[in-house]
């Protein structure tokens, strides 16, 4: 790529084609039905109150070892050295590697990594290494810190720290140049270190925007450690039913969905008409409205979480954090039907890349000399049907979980009449979805 | 596929239209501007440029040769004219 342009997603050139209107339609009657056969049909006692599943010593004596994990941990931390090599001294150009580094490895590679090897991100994440790497220096236990993180902040900061970065990827000016990418590179890195010198290595796990994704759809995949400390083989589920999800969030669940529902928006011609014509300044526009998307995801989610409130005599206030894992699998959805493209292309890319970070033809992995396989793109019909099939397949999961919460939490009797906001609410995402990708 | 471009004002005109296209179309670009300006498209491998300079209309063309959805901006005013759904 020669030419410096406005990038999509962040980066890359070339979008998917507009979902056929076709699709939306098959798509929007496949939802509809399978709801209401849910919702009306499906069981009326909890059918995952126990996780089941199978125990797996061998793999959890494997993975516990603490030499394999060390082994893991520099490798992944080697892996961002390299890269931070070139957002430090490498060119500021788009073939250095550092930008799809961030914004499709990082950001989209988080996604497939968990679904396929579940806690791994947080197993491996480089600030955990950074920061018991000086703890063990500095002779200190890296568990505590000056101050107690209370328990109540949960997940808050790193739902902040979602805005930030959906604010990164979609609205910052300049963003794939590597002046204003150090910038957000070092507040990161001394964010979340210095919190956790100050507040113990929890902070990690309160406000690292990545972890906290990363953590989140791993609760979806088929890997889950029991208490008592071994792995199991579960249904994915069983598992996200079993998850208490931390108080945040939801606040976190909505940053992601309001960010790729942000995404798709901005590509419709009445918001580039609009924007465009306007004297306000586009930051203005698109700031307000990434904001603005998040937030009625939130209040929508949680309205209907808390109207389930109405049949116990537990506070309303309690269910959006309940019944936040029945979201999980409908940001997985989105986020496959709008970046699964942009992963096997511009990923490609940056594996060429990594070969050469500073610009100066060097060839480390030997990928430098290869040429991005694009051939995917040739191909709009399967394109289109991968999206639709995450779309509608994050839907149905969802629902299923949404419904043995609702059984699980409602009195038997009043398991309908509690359910169906949220029923509506996930029909309303799915088709909303569905209607953005068409891309008007 | 021809079409008449409007750079005036700061604003430019189409204003994010879609077109649909076949692969192996070609596109004619009828550009007026106020202000000097680069015409960027993405439909090729390298991408497609077009300069013009204030006050003098410029024509250009270039044929679409992959599937996909592109943009075709307007570079210093950082503003998109028309995306291209080319199939």
């Amino acid at each position: 790529m020669t030419v410096a342009l406005l990038p999509l997603h962040g980066i890359g050139s070339r979008d998917d084609l507009p979902l056929p209107f076709g699709f939306v339609i098959i798509g929007a009657v496949l939802t509809l039905i399978i709801s209401f056969g849910v919702l009306l049909f499906a069981w009326r006692r909890p059918r995952y109150s126990t996780i089941g599943g199978r125990e797996l010593p061998r793999l959890t004596a494997l993975i516990d070892n603490r030499v394999v994990r060390l082994v893991a941990r520099l490798l992944i931390l080697a892996a961002y050295g390299w890269a931070a090599l070139a957002l430090l001294a490498g060119k500021d150009l788009l073939t250095n590697p550092i930008f799809g580094y961030v914004f499709v490895w990082m950001w989209v590679g988080l996604v497939p990594i968990s679904l396929l090897f579940g806690q791994f991100w947080r197993a491996t994440n480089p600030l955990r290494t950074i920061h018991r790497g000086l703890c063990a220096v500095a002779r200190i236990d890296s568990s505590l810190g000056l101050l107690t993180l209370p328990r109540r902040i949960g997940v808050w900061p790193a739902a902040v720290g979602l805005f930030a970065f959906g604010w990164l990827e979609l609205v910052q000016p300049e963003r794939t140049t590597l002046g204003v990418l150090r910038v957000w590179a070092l507040s990161w890195l001394v964010i979340m270190v210095l919190g956790a010198i100050v507040f113990g290595q929890r902070w990690i796990a309160a406000a690292d925007p990545f972890e906290t994704y990363a953590s989140t759809i791993a609760e979806m995949s088929i890997w889950r450690r029991v208490v008592g400390g071994s792995l199991r083989l579960v249904n994915p589920l069983a598992g996200l039913s079993s998850w208490l999800p931390p108080r945040g969030a939801p606040a976190a669940v909505a940053a992601l969905l309001g960010i790729t529902a942000y995404d798709s928006f901005t590509n419709t011609s009445w918001w580039i008409r609009t924007v465009q014509a306007s004297n306000a300044p586009p930051l203005l526009w698109q700031t307000v409205g990434l904001l603005v998307m998040i937030i009625i995801v939130l209040t929508s989610f949680s309205a209907a979480a808390r109207w389930m409130g109405r049949y116990t005599t537990e506070s309303s206030a309690a269910y959006p954090r309940l019944m936040a894992c029945s979201v999980v699998p409908i940001v997985v959805g989105y986020a496959i039907a709008h970046y699964a493209t942009l992963l096997i292309v511009e990923g490609q890319r940056v594996a060429i890349n990594f070969s050469d970070p500073l610009g100066r033809g060097w060839n480390v992995f030997g990928s430098a000399e290869m040429g991005v396989n694009s051939a995917i793109f040739n191909r709009p019909t399967a394109i289109a049907v991968i999206q639709l099939a995450a779309i509608v397949g994050g839907h149905v999961m969802a629902i299923v979980v949404a419904h043995e919460k609702a059984v699980r939490l409602l009195p038997p009797e009043r398991a309908l009449a509690g359910q169906w906001p949220m029923l509506a609410v996930m029909v309303g995402y799915t088709c909303a979805g569905l209607l953005l990708l068409f891309s008007p | 596929m021809t079409i008449d471009v409007t750079i005036s004002g700061g604003k430019v005109s189409p204003s994010g239209q879609k077109l649909d296209l076949a692969v192996g179309q070609k596109v004619v670009l009828n550009v007026t501007s106020d202000v000097d300006e680069e015409i960027h498209a993405h439909a090729l491998g390298d991408g497609y440029q077009l300069n013009v300079s204030a006050g003098k209309p410029a024509t250009g063309s270039f044929v679409v040769s992959d599937p996909g959805s592109f943009y075709v901006e307007a570079h210093h005013l950082e503003k998109v004219i028309v995306i291209l759904n080319v199939r």
